[in-house]
C-alpha cells in the first residue's frame, strides 16, 4: 500500500511545472456540475420516495387527486403485527446466508478466470455471466419446476432410480440456495474487472520479498479487491433482501415469509394497506443508508487504486493439480444454475400433459411436442412485448450508463459539496423495496403535467432510477481502481477537462463501463416489479408477459417456452457489451 | 475495436428491428377457437343489418353499433385472465368489436384505476373487480358512471345485480367448490363432499388460496364457516394443506400432481380442464360458495360506444349464456340453465349456492379472514 500511495506523490513534481493559469485548472476539479446532476437524480429518485415516505406517515394513500398532509403515527403499529418479526428475522437470515454463497461463487470464478491458469479460461468467465441471463424470477420457476417436493422433476428422477432421497426447495435452504446461485454474476463482475486490473507490481514486491503465493493473496490480493468484494456484498445482499419473486415462487409455498412478501400481502390485502407497507419501507430505506455510509467509511481510509496505465498485466497463479477440480466445480455451478434450470423450462414447454410421474412417460406417443415454441414465437404479444423489452432495456441501460458515470466521477474525482449527497441519494433505490418504489413511480408520473404515463418512456426513466445504486457501484469499482493521474497530466498539458476525462479516463475505464451497461441491460430485461404497476396494454415487456402467464393464465407451457426464449434473446444482447469491452472482458 | 463495435451495433439494431417489427405474428390467441366453439356453440342468428342482434335480443342500435365499430373496447379486469381471454375472443366472435384487455388481480388494479382516475388519466372504458368493497369505492369516487344496457328491467328483478341505479352492475357470480387431478385420483377416491377433504389420506395433499387473497376465497371461507362450523375451518387447517396466494398458481400446482386435491375457483379450474390439464371439478351437494364479479361503465366509456356495447352484450342472454358456459353462474334472473362442460352449476337464487353478499363483505371480511388465519396458523 505505502508503495503505491509514494509512486502517486512522487509522480506530480516530476511534472514540468505549470503555468499559472493551467495551475487552477489541473486541481482538483470543483464538480461544478454537481448541483444540476443532483436536481437530475433527486428528481428521478426522491420524488417517488417522497410518495412512499408521504404514504408512511399520512392518514390516506397519496394517489393523484387526493393528496393531503394529514399526517398519522397509526401505521406503525404495523410492526407490532404477528410475523413481523419473524419474516425480518427470515429475511436477514437468506440475505445474510445467499450473499456469502454468491460472493463465494461469484469470487472463486473471479479469482480463477482472472489471476489463474484454469482450464478454458474463456468458457469459465462465460459461466460466471451466463446466470444474468436467466432472470431470478425464470431461475426460480424453473427451480420450483426440478425441486418441489412431490412433483418436482429431480425428486420424480430419484424415485425412477429408486432413491430414496426427497429434494425441497420450498424451504429456507432452497431460497439461499437460488438466491445465492442467481445474485453470483453480480459478484463476479465487480470482482472480476478489479482482479483483472490489479497493478502485478505490488504482488511482484510481495514474491521478491520472499513471501508464499498465500501470503501474497492474503495480504496484498484480497486488501486490493475489497472496495470490489464489499461493494458487491453490499449490493448484493439488499438485492437479496428485498427480492420478492424468487421468495414468491419459493418461500411462500414453505410458508416462510420475508419482509418482501409479507409487504405484498399488506399491499394486495383488501382493502389495500399500502400505508403501512410504506412504513416498513421507509425502515429498510434507513437500515441500508446506514450500512452505506458504513461502507463508505470503512473505504474512505485507504487508496486502491491498482491501474495506473502502467503495467496492467495481472499475474496469473499456476493451480498445479488442483486445475481440473476446480473447473469441475465451476460446470456444477453451470449445471444448477443453468443446465438444469433450462431443461426443465425447455421439457415443460414440450410436455403435452403437466403431469408426470415417471421419465417414462416421455416415451408415450405423443408425450412430447415442439410446437408450443412455434406458437409462442408467431403470437403478437410474444413479438411486441420482446421488441418493446429489447428497446427499453438498451434505451436505459445506455443512459443509465452515462448518469452513472456522471455521478460516479462527480462522487470520487471532485471536490464537489454535493456529492455526498448525490452519493445517498443514488443509493436510495437499493433500499427501497422494487414493489413499493413501483407504486411511487406510478404515483410520480400519473401526477406529472408531462404525458408520459403509458408509454415506453415512463419505463426507461423508472429503470434509470430503480438501477441507479447498481450502476453506480459498477462505475464506483472501476473509477476507485482507476488511476487518475494520467486525466490530471493531461489537463496539466492545457487539455480541457471534460476532454481529459474522455479521451483518458473514459477509455482507460472501459472494462468498467461496458460492465455496468452490460449489468443495466441484464436488470432492465429482467426487472419485473417495477414496471408490474407502469405498464399499460400498449407497453408489455417479456419479463411482465410471462409473469402475467404463470401467476395470473396458469398457463406455464407459454410461460416456459417465453422464458426459454426470453433467455436466449438476453444471451444475443449481452454479446453487444461483450464486444465493446473485448480488451479485458473476455480473457 | 472500432469495427466490432459498429457491428455490433448494426447486429444489436437489427434485432430491435426485427423483434419490434416482428414478421406478421397470426394475431389469433389460443383463447379464440376455445370461444367460437369448444366452450358454447356460437349463437344461432346474429343480424348486423340493422343494429347488432344476437338470436333476437337487441344489443346496440344501428348508430351506436356503427360508431362502435370504429372503436375499442378497453377492458381492465380482476377477474381470472383465462375467463377473460375466453369471454373478449367471444365477444370480438360475436359483435366484430375490437376489445383490449389489462388484467391483474383486483388489489393491483384498484390502486391501478384510482391512481389512474385521480390523473384524470384512466384508459380504460370498463372496469371489472371481484370485490364488492372495491366496487363501492369506485363509485364513490366516480370511476363509475350511470349507464343503463337495454336489458335493466330485467336485471332490476334480480337481487344484488344493479347498484346504485346502474352505477355499476353484478356481471355473474364466482362459483367455488373443490377438484382434484383426476390422473392421481380415481374412482372411490374422488372427493364427493365438503367433510370429504377431512379425509387423513389427503393430509399434506392439499391445497387452498389463504382466506385474505381476495374476495372470492374470503367467501369461501365465510361459506365454510357458515355451513359446517369453525371445527370445520380448523380440521382443514390440520390438514397440513400448501398455503397459495393466488388460484392460478395453486391449479398449476395441482396440474402437476403437486397436490392432489384443492379447493377451486370454478370458471378458471374449468378453463385449465379444457386446455388439457388433468383437473376435475366438483359440485357438491352440500353447498357451493359464490361471490360478485362486478362491473361499470367509467367517464372514458361514456365516450366509448364500444365500451357500452360491451356491457350490453356482457348481460345480454348470449352473454350470460357463455359466461354459464365458462364455469359463471348468470347474474340476470330467469335464464334457462346452461351447463359447462360436464357440470351444472346451481343457479343464483338455489339453496345450494351460497352468496357473500356486498354486506356480508362489509361486515364480515375482516373476522373470516382472522378466523381464518388463526384456524391455518398464517401470518398475513
Amino acid at each position: 500500500m505505502t508503495t503505491m500511495q509514494s509512486t502517486r506523490v512522487k509522480a506530480r513534481p516530476s511534472a514540468p511545472s505549470p503555468a499559472p493559469a493551467s495551475r487552477r485548472r489541473w486541481r482538483r476539479p470543483k464538480g461544478l456540475g454537481s448541483l444540476p446532476l443532483l436536481l437530475v437524480v433527486g428528481f428521478l429518485i426522491l420524488v417517488p420516495a417522497g410518495f412512499v415516505l408521504l404514504a408512511a406517515f399520512s392518514v390516506d394513500i397519496p394517489r393523484p387527486g387526493s393528496i393531503n398532509f394529514d399526517l398519522t403515527l397509526k401505521h406503525l403499529a404495523v410492526f407490532t403485527e404477528p410475523g413481523v418479526l419473524k419474516a425480518t428475522l427470515n429475511s436477514l437470515i437468506i440475505g445474510v446466508s445467499a450473499t456469502l454463497l454468491a460472493l463465494l461463487i461469484g469470487g472463486f470464478l473471479a479469482f480463477v478466470t482472472a489471476r489463474t491458469n484454469i482450464p478454458m479460461r474463456g468458457f469459465v468467465f462465460l459461466i460466471g455471466l451466463m446466470p444474468l441471463f436467466l432472470p431470478s424470477y425464470v431461475g426460480a420457476l424453473a427451480w420450483s419446476i426440478l425441486g418441489s417436493p412431490v412433483a418436482g422433476l429431480l425428486n420424480i428422477g430419484m424415485r425412477d432410480l429408486g432413491i430414496d432421497f426427497t429434494v425441497n426447495i420450498y424451504s429456507m435452504g432452497g431460497v439461499v440456495l437460488v438466491m445465492g446461485m442467481f445474485y453470483a454474476p453480480y459478484a463476479f463482475l465487480l470482482m472480476h474487472s478489479s482482479m483483472s486490473l490489479m497493478n502485478p507490481d505490488l504482488e511482484d514486491a510481495a514474491g521478491v520479498h520472499g513471501g508464499s503465493t498465500w501470503q501474497m493473496l492474503r495480504s496484498v490480493t484480497f486488501p486490493l479487491a475489497l472496495p470490489a468484494i464489499l461493494g458487491s456484498a453490499l449490493l448484493v445482499f439488499t438485492h437479496i433482501f428485498e427480492n420478492f419473486p424468487v421468495s414468491q415462487v419459493l418461500a411462500t409455498p414453505g410458508q416462510i415469509d420475508t419482509l418482501p412478501t409479507f409487504i405484498y400481502r399488506l399491499m394486495n390485502a383488501s382493502p389495500s394497506r399500502g400505508n403501512e407497507a410504506a412504513v416498513m419501507a421507509v425502515v429498510l430505506v434507513l437500515v441500508v443508508l446506514l450500512v452505506t455510509l458504513g461502507q463508505r467509511r470503512i473505504l474512505a481510509r485507504r487508496s486502491y487504486t491498482t491501474v495506473s496505465g502502467k503495467g496492467l498485466k495481472a499475474r496469473r497463479i499456476s493451480l498445479g493439480r488442483w486445475r481440473w477440480p476446480l473447473f469441475a466445480v465451476a460446470l456444477v455451478y453451470l449445471l444448477l444454475s443453468i443446465v438444469l434450470p433450462l431443461a426443465a423450462l425447455v421439457l415443460t414447454a414440450v410436455r403435452t400433459s403437466p403431469y408426470m410421474q415417471s421419465f417414462n412417460d416421455l416415451s408415450a406417443p405423443g408425450a412430447i411436442d415442439f410446437g408450443s415454441f412455434g406458437r409462442v414465437l408467431q403470437s403478437d404479444l410474444f413479438l411486441d412485448s420482446a421488441g418493446n423489452s429489447v428497446l427499453v432495456a438498451v434505451v436505459s441501460a445506455a443512459l443509465g450508463t452515462v448518469l452513472a458515470f456522471l455521478v460516479g466521477y462527480t462522487v470520487y474525482r471532485t471536490k464537489a459539496k454535493a456529492r455526498g449527497a448525490l452519493e445517498g441519494v443514488s443509493m436510495v433505490p437499493l433500499a427501497i423495496p422494487a414493489i413499493v418504489l413501483g407504486m411511487g413511480l406510478l404515483w410520480t408520473w400519473l401526477v406529472m403535467p408531462v404525458p408520459l404515463y403509458g408509454t415506453l418512456a415512463v419505463l426507461m426513466i423508472a429503470f434509470i432510477a430503480v438501477q441507479m445504486p447498481q450502476g453506480l457501484r459498477g462505475i464506483a469499482s472501476s473509477i476507485q481502481s482507476t488511476e487518475r493521474d494520467l486525466e490530471d497530466n493531461a489537463v496539466l498539458h492545457g487539455a480541457r477537462r471534460s476532454r481529459a476525462v474522455l479521451s483518458i479516463t473514459v477509455p482507460l475505464m472501459r472494462v468498467g463501463i461496458a460492465s455496468t451497461f452490460l449489468m443495466l441491460l441484464m436488470l432492465s430485461m429482467r426487472e419485473l416489479t417495477v414496471p408490474l404497476f407502469l405498464y399499460t396494454s400498449d407497453t408489455h415487456i417479456l419479463s411482465i408477459t410471462i409473469f402475467d402467464q404463470f401467476e395470473n393464465g396458469g398457463a406455464l407451457q407459454q410461460a416456459a417456452a417465453m422464458s426459454v426464449i426470453y433467455c436466449l434473446i438476453m444471451f444475443v444482447l449481452s454479446y453487444l457489451p461483450r464486444r465493446l469491452g473485448s480488451g479485458g472482458m473476455t480473457p | 475495436m472500432r469495427r466490432k463495435l459498429t457491428l455490433g451495433l448494426a447486429t444489436t439494431a437489427l434485432l430491435v428491428l426485427t423483434t419490434a417489427c416482428g414478421g406478421g405474428g397470426s394475431g389469433e390467441s389460443p383463447a379464440s377457437d376455445a370461444a367460437r366453439n369448444e366452450v358454447l356453440p356460437m349463437p344461432a342468428k346474429i343480424d348486423t343489418s340493422n343494429g347488432l342482434v344476437i338470436d333476437g335480443e337487441r344489443i346496440a342500435d344501428k348508430q351506436l353499433f356503427e360508431a362502435a365499430k370504429k372503436d375499442k373496447v378497453v377492458l381492465y379486469s380482476g377477474s381470472g385472465k383465462e375467463s377473460e381471454d375466453l369471454t373478449i375472443a367471444r365477444f370480438k366472435a360475436e359483435t366484430g368489436i375490437d376489445i383490449e384487455l389489462t388484467r391483474m388481480p383486483t388489489n393491483k388494479l384498484s390502486e391501478r384505476v384510482l391512481s389512474e382516475h385521480g390523473a384524470n388519466q384512466l384508459g380504460a372504458g370498463v372496469v371489472r373487480v371481484t370485490d364488492p368493497l372495491v366496487a363501492e369505492e369506485f363509485a364513490k369516487r366516480g370511476v363509475y358512471v350511470n349507464y343503463q344496457p337495454p336489458s335493466i328491467g330485467e336485471l332490476a328483478k334480480g337481487d344484488n345485480v344493479v347498484f346504485n341505479d346502474g352505477q355499476y352492475l353484478t356481471a355473474y357470480y364466482s362459483a367455488y367448490a373443490f377438484g382434484y387431478n383426476s390422473a392421481a385420483v380415481q374412482g372411490k377416491d374422488v372427493p364427493k363432499k365438503w367433510a370429504d377433504l377431512l379425509d387423513p389420506k389427503w393430509k399434506g395433499k392439499l391445497g387452498v388460496v389463504h382466506a385474505g387473497a381476495g374476495g372470492t376465497v374470503t367467501a369461501l371461507a365465510a361459506f365454510q364457516l357458515d355451513a359446517f362450523g369453525e371445527d370445520y375451518v380448523k380440521a382443514l387447517g390440520a390438514q397440513q394443506p400448501r398455503i397459495f396466494d393466488t388460484t392460478s398458481v395453486q391449479l398449476e400446482a395441482l396440474a402437476r400432481g403437486e397436490i392432489t386435491v384443492a379447493t377451486l375457483g370454478f370458471n378458471s379450474t374449468y378453463g385449465a380442464e379444457v386446455a388439457g390439464a388433468p383437473v376435475k371439478l366438483v359440485v357438491p351437494e352440500d353447498g357451493i360458495s359464490g361471490s360478485f364479479n362486478l362491473m361499470g361503465l367509467t367517464p372514458a366509456g361514456e365516450k366509448s360506444p364500444a365500451a357500452k356495447l360491451f356491457i350490453n352484450w356482457t348481460m345480454s342472454k348470449a352473454g350470460q349464456k357463455f359466461a354459464a358456459a365458462q364455469g359463471f353462474v348468470p347474474a340476470r334472473p330467469g335464464l334457462e340453465p346452461t351447463p359447462t362442460g360436464e357440470y351444472q352449476l346451481p343457479p343464483a337464487d338455489s339453496e345450494q349456492f351460497h352468496l357473500f353478499t356486498p354486506e356480508d363483505a362489509k361486515e364480515r371480511s375482516a373476522s373470516t379472514v382472522q378466523t381464518w388465519n388463526q384456524a391455518f396458523h398464517f401470518t398475513g
